[in-house]
């Protein structure tokens, strides 16, 4: 059984009413290959910033780095947040993202393969907006991503900048 | 041959009356024994030799028809030997029935035969047995009975007519002047042997009760010198001994038969030290002088030296002079003595400095080991002693405590309990050389501060273990899920969107990224193996060659990878001491690092060498590769750590935490130093 969620017409003028961007911080090529997948069902895919690791991330929100001279008035509707990363980790980046004036009201999903309750715990005292496990099952796996790219895009209201 | 006989005859006669007299005789008083010996005698004689007078008696009677003399003759002899027969009945009996016999006897010839007849002669020989056998009153009774029945056989004569008168002329005259006679003697004897016999008895019982109080008062002063609490001999001017008591015996253990009678000098009880001494003792006693106290040895029997003190006396015994002399076991006394005398000398003896300090501080006494350690502390025995000391003494005092104080001295500690003696107004200082202890207290203590440290080394070593299992769990959550992820998704989008057309390169790369999953997830699996491996692994030292380790891996990589073209330079003859096989494993990492990461360089150089920090040989693998930034060089090291994204450098992130893992099982360190883009430099060291 196929469980794809369709956007309605509604959520579909509202997508296309802003420019949203969703910033995606992930060291796994085939997982970014199958978030995007996962989001070009509803046509979301090309509204996807990749990182590859924490500091890639940091250098996006922060302007600085590969990223120097981005406006950082511009910041996605919202991070999906790995944990595991090269050279800064996801919670680190989480913390960082957290102290800075700009940055710190924006809602980060951590997104993991982890479970440990540790993390979860973390996580959510360093200020996470949710948190969410990746399923192994491909089918699982898209309805996870289709459900957060419809909450997020659609649904939930960003912070004023 | 004379004497032989009256011997015999003395013998004999004294058995016979141990057997024939009555017993109670040998204890009784000497008056009664004699009594009994002559009642005794008399029976006895007229039982032997009675019928010596009897058969002449009995054949003259028969003849003339007399029958009356025929019966109490033999009337008189049976009494006789019943006498001795029945000799356990009572004296008065006996004697009584005896003596009637003979009266009667007596005046039955008397009145048979009249005058001219035997009779008067048994009635003499009767009233002398009763007065001997009775006494006095007896004797008395005796005569007024004879003079009754001298009477009536002059009444007899005057009107009985009897037939014996009729021949004779003026019989009863005659038998007036006989009887007054008669009487006259009888008085004379009978009184005079009960008056003999009176004094007699008076006599023996003086002197049986004189003779008992000598006795008594020799036993009294034998039993006196017998039981004399201190030994006492007697013995003659030349030595040779009389006499001994009991304690003699108790001293020297010899018993007194084995001493009387003997001279002492020449018995084995003096030994040769005390010989000269005893011969003195005699002298003077010779020369008539008392000795002592003087203490002389003895050899007892069981050879055991036996101090005495001994005391001489001369005294005349008879017409001799004797000693008389006490001895006195001092063995004890000397004993204590000698003990008094070692409690004397313990201070003295003591091998740990003793010294008397004085309330107002001045050294009273120091023992001979205290003596040696007076210089060293400056101090002399009347003089002060030092400050510590006497602070420490004037608070012992003070307090009445005992107080202890240790002194360092040279390379030496000297512990001293100072025990107050107040009354006496000093301190006894008891010194005690506590250096070794001390070194045993130091050594225990940096044992202890070892075994903290090897705690802490090894809490740190099992918190490593406990790390990488706690990575290898949340490796386990995820870096495993993630291939599995990948394979899932890939495949089953080739599944939806080329079941119905040929695979186009879009479709490959998916299929690629399958593989690529499939692959990666089998080296994750086999580099946790191999890193629990080396936890679990048993562990040796031996030498091992890591030059030659070096080439033969860097050989390998290159049969592997022959399109790289990778320069390795390696220093020759690095030896260390390790784990072959595990230096094996973490020299294969070390390398494969820096061959992967050498991949983007021009001209790829690995280095392997030695260089020398802080005094410490330390080995390095130097690659020119892409490096990594300073920043993160503490991540480098954990389990699942990675500073690259996997799509610029693949790898699982085990490798150098095998690494460090084995480098601290060989108790060595492993670090990195590394510039992004130009390369890193691993550091290890193994001791």
């Amino acid at each position: 059984v196929k469980r794809e969620i369709r956007f309605t017409r509604f959520e579909k003028e509202v997508l296309k009413m802003k420019e949203k961007i969703i910033l995606l911080v992930e060291d796994n090529p085939d997982d970014v290959e199958l978030t995007k997948l996962a989001f070009e069902k509803n046509s979301i895919a090309n509204r996807v910033i990749v990182a590859k690791d924490g500091v890639e991330a940091l250098d996006y929100l922060f302007g600085t780095g590969m990223y120097a001279g981005r406006s950082v008035k511009d910041l996605p509707v919202v991070v999906l947040l790995d944990l595991k990363l090269p050279r800064i980790d996801g919670l680190e980046v989480l913390k960082r993202v957290r102290q800075n004036e700009t940055t710190r009201l924006i809602p980060v999903v951590i997104l993991t393969s982890s479970s440990e309750e540790k993390d979860v715990v973390e996580g959510y005292s360093l200020g996470a907006s949710s948190y969410v496990r990746k399923p192994v099952d491909f089918e699982q796996f898209t309805a996870a991503m289709q459900c957060l790219g419809l909450y997020w895009l659609v649904w939930n209201e960003t912070p004023p900048v | 041959l004379h004497i032989r006989f009256g011997e015999t005859f003395a013998t004999g006669w004294s058995a016979l009356e141990k057997r024939l007299l009555p017993s109670y005789v040998w204890t009784s008083d000497p008056l009664t024994f004699w009594r009994e010996r002559i009642l005794f005698l008399i029976c006895f004689i007229a039982s032997v030799f009675g019928p010596i007078a009897l058969i002449p008696s009995l054949l003259l009677s028969y003849k003339e028809g007399l029958w009356g003399v025929i019966l109490i003759d033999s009337l008189a002899y049976v009494a006789a030997v019943t006498i001795i027969i029945a000799r356990n009945s009572l004296f008065l009996a006996r004697a009584l029935g005896f003596c009637s016999i003979l009266y009667a006897l007596g005046i039955s010839i008397l009145f048979i035969l009249g005058p001219v007849g035997a009779g008067y002669i048994w009635l003499f020989g009767a009233s002398v047995l009763i007065s001997t056998f009775f006494g006095l009153g007896a004797a008395v009774w005796t005569l007024v009975v004879n003079a009754i029945a001298l009477l009536s056989v002059g009444v007899f004569i005057a009107y009985g007519n009897p037939e014996w008168a009729l021949h004779v002329e003026n019989a009863l005259e005659k038998w007036l002047v006989m009887a007054a006679n008669f009487l006259l003697l009888n008085a004379f004897v009978t009184i005079t042997t009960a008056f003999l016999l009176n004094g007699l008895k008076g006599a023996l019982l003086t002197e049986q009760k004189i003779s008992r109080n000598l006795r008594e008062s020799e036993e009294m002063f034998r039993s006196y010198l017998e039981n004399a609490p201190d030994g006492v001999y007697m013995s003659d001017l030349q030595g040779n001994l009389l006499y001994g008591n009991r304690k003699c015996e108790e001293i020297i253990g010899y018993r007194r038969e084995e001493l009387v009678g003997k001279n002492y000098l020449e018995l084995n009880i003096l030994p040769e030290k005390s010989l000269g001494k005893a011969a003195q003792l005699l002298h003077a006693n010779i020369e008539g002088k008392p000795t002592g106290p003087d203490e002389i040895e003895l050899i007892s029997k069981d050879g055991r030296i036996i101090p005495v003190e001994i005391n001489t006396n001369v005294v005349q015994r008879g017409d001799q002079k004797i000693v008389l002399a006490s001895v006195r076991d001092i063995s004890g006394r000397k004993k204590a003595e000698s003990e008094i005398q070692a409690m004397a000398r313990f201070p003295s003896e003591n091998p740990n400095p003793v010294l008397r300090i004085a309330r107002d501080g001045t050294l009273q006494y120091a023992n001979e080991a205290g003596l040696n350690l007076l210089p060293d502390w400056h101090l002399q025995e009347g003089r002060d002693a030092p400050s510590v000391l006497r602070a420490v003494v004037s608070e012992a005092l003070k307090s009445g405590l005992t107080q202890t104080v240790d002194l360092e001295h040279g390379k030496r500690t000297y512990s001293f309990s100072v025990a107050p003696i107040a009354v006496a107004g000093y301190a006894n200082l008891y010194c005690r050389d506590v250096t070794e202890r001390k070194r045993a207290e130091e050594e225990i203590r940096r044992l202890n501060r070892t075994l903290e440290q090897r705690v802490v080394e090894r809490t740190m070593e099992l918190e490593a273990v406990n790390k990488e299992l706690v990575a290898f769990s949340y490796s386990v959550s995820h870096d495993l899920r993630a291939p599995l992820r990948s394979i899932d998704g890939f495949s089953r989008i080739l599944f939806d969107k080329y079941q119905d057309k040929p695979l186009d390169d879009k479709g490959k790369t998916y299929l690629e990224r399958v593989f690529k999953a499939t692959h990666h997830m089998g080296r994750l699996i086999d580099d946790m193996l191999k890193l629990s491996r080396i936890t679990q692994a048993d562990f040796k030292r031996e030498p091992v060659d890591l030059s030659k380790m070096v080439r033969d891996i860097a050989e390998t990589f290159r049969k592997e990878n022959s399109e790289r073209v990778v320069d390795v330079d390696v220093r020759e003859e690095i030896m260390v001491q390790g784990d072959p096989s595990l230096m094996r494993i973490a020299m294969e990492n070390l390398m494969e690092n820096a061959w992967k990461f050498t991949g983007g360089a021009a001209h790829p150089v690995i280095e392997f060498g030695t260089t020398v920090r802080d005094g410490e040989t330390v080995c390095f693998i130097r690659d020119n590769g892409a490096g990594f930034e300073m920043a993160y060089a503490n991540k480098l090291f954990g389990a699942f750590q990675r500073l690259h994204t996997t799509d610029e450098f693949p790898g699982t992130g085990i490798g150098l935490a095998t690494v460090q893992r084995i480098i601290n099982r060989h108790g060595g360190r492993v670090w990195a130093e590394g510039e992004k883009g130009k390369g890193a430099i691993f550091y290890f060291t193994l001791p």
